[in-house]
């Protein structure tokens, strides 16, 4: 009898083994669930952090001891307002400040010059602000200007490549508070600023908008309102001042916009030369066709200098940038060179802390990396074999921007810089979710292949009236609103073709960023609204 | 009652487990361009990407098989901009047809979505 139920026993044990066997298997080949792992490896922190001086705290995780640290997956979404629908539990402010806390020393670029306090003494956004570090550039700027946290549903929203809501116009402020001036920098071709009702060009000036005065208006909310439609299909009226000094008034419909990030793309031929030039203004997947098409026209047209206009381009997928390098170059100069280096903090020489993944250069890519719906993954990019560029920048050349300028600098091409000074970030970050805001803290540098990646304060053009940032063979040039982008007359493109045959500049004209902050006199740069502004949840403020 | 437990178990995986095979898919193009084909497209890109909010063109799917979907794009001046230097790559959906159906294909994953309401001819 004994027997017989043992015999049973282990009979039953097979079978529920086999059975868990079968079901894994099942799953394995199935793949796994749905969602979309890249997405989500994006989004969310990596909780496997391990802080190098953890040390076990027996009781309250939430005592702090100066200078101890937790893993940040010990506090992460403990909130104190839970999300529903989330993974979210109860947990209070404090939680929330040890996990921002933790992941800070963990991850932040800088964790050893933030000074270490207690987390239970401040509200959490407060915390957060005061998790970074104080030190400042040699022209006086914070260190760090770039660390900001957003609702986690708005940062999460996706979109098809190029599309957005809104009319399809960018405006650049020029002064943000009475009196004011708004002036359309450019438009999407397709779009409802550029059909016949709105008509809208570069130079516009915006003067009402349903029917509140810009210049002086008191009405703060009813410009941004009618600057940044929350949705598509609203109408707002508008006045505007065109470059010819025709004013008049029409309406205009937010729409779903198809934006066009390479434009303009032209030979243009001078008595020295044939200057291909090219409005790049997203780094984003659609870019990437864009990229291809004008070089390739570039090349075919036997292009022997090149301008590429990066005043209003903010940067984004930094592949796109290394594969718009390598077209400028060609194989021969970049063959096994690094484009750019990512350096996490000294606790993280090896691997990435967020992604786990081993740290490798990014290299200067030669073909497609499969980011556009119409450019097959490993197609061979054209290339213009150049040795030297001019590149027209401004206070919103940004970041994956300023990667392509440092990337070439890198490996001896010539970069000759026309405009003003770049906006200054060499760094990124990976968004880290909790609770129900995505925080932003800057956890890596750029450098190139000579190791260069000093350069918060922005590459300024030589001849720039105050050595605020990295200098580069150029000249300083403020934006010319008067003229169309890719129009030789147009002051910065002017710039660099009279540089190409002369060698010389024209007077300095143009500002550093931190300069636009402070001048309450017409300048001539401006802040370009959805890139440089972005801290600031309305671009157009009230009157003092 | 636990073998018959195991058969409907192993059953109803072997069903899950039939839309993940390879099967035969020829890229497609969206043939019944409206507001109900949009709509469907839309909320399956939603639940692939576990219920986010998704912008799609008007045209998504009637010029190329291939939607690539990226983070919104900061065009006001309430958000922030893109990453600036960002280190990952866009997600990549495909509408395919077996011949019977349309359907989305998450080209990372090969987990794919049958439409219902959606109507579509082989991409030339």
């Amino acid at each position: 009898m004994i027997n017989q139920n043992s015999f049973l026993l282990v009979l039953k044990s097979l079978k529920l083994i086999l059975s868990v066997v079968l079901v894994s298997m099942v799953l394995t080949a199935c793949g796994g669930g749905g969602g979309n792992p890249t997405a989500l490896s994006s989004n969310n922190l990596n909780t496997n952090n391990n802080s190098s001086n953890n040390t076990n705290i027996d009781d309250d995780p939430d005592e702090w001891v100066e200078g101890i640290f937790l893993p940040a997956s010990t506090f992460r979404n403990m909130c104190e307002s839970p999300v529903a629908g989330t993974s979210d539990v109860q947990g209070t402010f404090v939680d929330e400040n040890n996990f921002l806390r933790s992941h800070s020393n963990h991850t932040y670029l800088w964790y050893d010059e933030i000074v270490d306090r207690d987390p239970g003494l401040h509200a959490t956004p407060d915390y957060f602000d005061l998790l970074k570090t104080d030190a400042v550039t040699p022209s006086g700027s914070f260190k760090d200007n770039f660390h900001f946290s957003l609702p986690t549903d708005e940062w999460i929203a996706q979109s098809q490549s190029g599309i957005s809501s809104g009319y399809g116009m960018q405006v650049a402020l020029i002064s943000s508070s009475p009196p004011r001036q708004a002036v359309v920098a450019f438009t999407d071709p397709g779009t409802p600023a550029t059909q016949a009702d709105a008509n809208l060009a570069r130079g516009a000036e915006i003067l009402t908008i349903d029917g509140v005065d810009v210049i002086f208006g008191a009405d703060a909310d009813t410009l941004n309102a009618g600057l940044f439609p929350d949705s598509v299909g609203e109408t707002h009226n508008f006045t505007v001042r065109d470059l010819n000094g025709t004013v008049r008034s029409f309406s205009m419909t937010s729409a779903v916009i198809t934006s066009t990030p390479v434009q303009n793309v032209k030979t243009i031929t001078t008595p020295g030369a044939k200057v291909g030039y090219l409005l790049f203004n997203d780094h984003i997947a659609t870019a990437e066709s864009g990229l291809i098409d004008a070089v390739t026209q570039l090349s075919a047209d036997g292009i022997t200098e090149l301008v590429i206009d990066l005043r209003y381009n903010g940067g984004g997928f930094l592949d796109i940038a290394s594969e718009l390098a390598y077209m400028i170059a060609g194989a021969g100069q970049t063959a096994g060179e690094t484009f750019e280096e990512v350096k996490f903090n000294d606790k993280h020489p090896v691997f990435n802390p967020i992604t786990g993944q081993t740290l490798t250069p990014v290299p200067f890519h030669s073909r497609s990396q499969g980011f556009d719906a119409t450019v097959a993954t490993g197609t061979l990019l054209p290339s213009l074999n150049l040795s030297r560029v001019y590149v027209l920048t401004g206070s919103g050349t940004c970041s994956a921007s300023e990667s392509i300028m440092n990337g070439l600098l890198g490996i001896d091409v010539e970069v000759i810089q026309i405009g003003s000074t770049t906006c200054g970030k060499p760094y990124g970050f990976f968004a880290a979710n909790n609770c129900g805001t995505t925080y932003f803290t800057i956890q890596f540098q750029g450098v190139n292949a000579k190791g260069f990646g000093d350069y918060p304060d922005g590459f300024s053009p030589a001849n720039t009236v105050s050595d605020v940032g990295e200098l580069v063979s150029g000249c300083s040039v403020g934006d010319d609103f008067t003229a169309a982008l890719g129009n030789p007359v147009e002051a910065r493109l002017a710039a660099a073709l009279n540089h190409m045959d002369t060698g010389t500049c024209p007077a300095p004209s143009g500002l550093f960023a931190p300069e636009l902050l402070k001048t309450s006199s017409l300048p001539s740069d401006y802040m370009l609204l959805n890139k440089s502004l972005w801290q600031q949840n309305r671009i157009i403020r009230e009157g003092p | 009652m636990r073998q018959i437990i195991f058969i409907l178990l192993m059953t109803i995986l072997s069903t899950a487990c039939r839309e993940t095979q390879v099967e035969e898919f020829i890229p497609a193009l969206l043939s019944n361009p409206g507001q109900e084909s949009h709509a469907e497209i839309q909320q399956t890109i939603s639940t692939a990407l576990n219920g986010v909010t998704v912008m799609l063109a008007d045209d998504v799917f009637t010029m190329n098989s291939v939607l690539v979907i990226e983070r919104g794009m900061q065009r006001g001046i309430d958000r922030p901009p893109e990453m600036g230097r960002d280190l990952g790559r866009p997600s990549r959906f495909q509408l395919v047809t077996n011949g019977t159906e349309c359907i989305i294909i998450d080209e990372q994953s090969s987990v794919h979505w049958p439409l219902a309401r959606v109507k579509c001819i082989k991409e030339e």
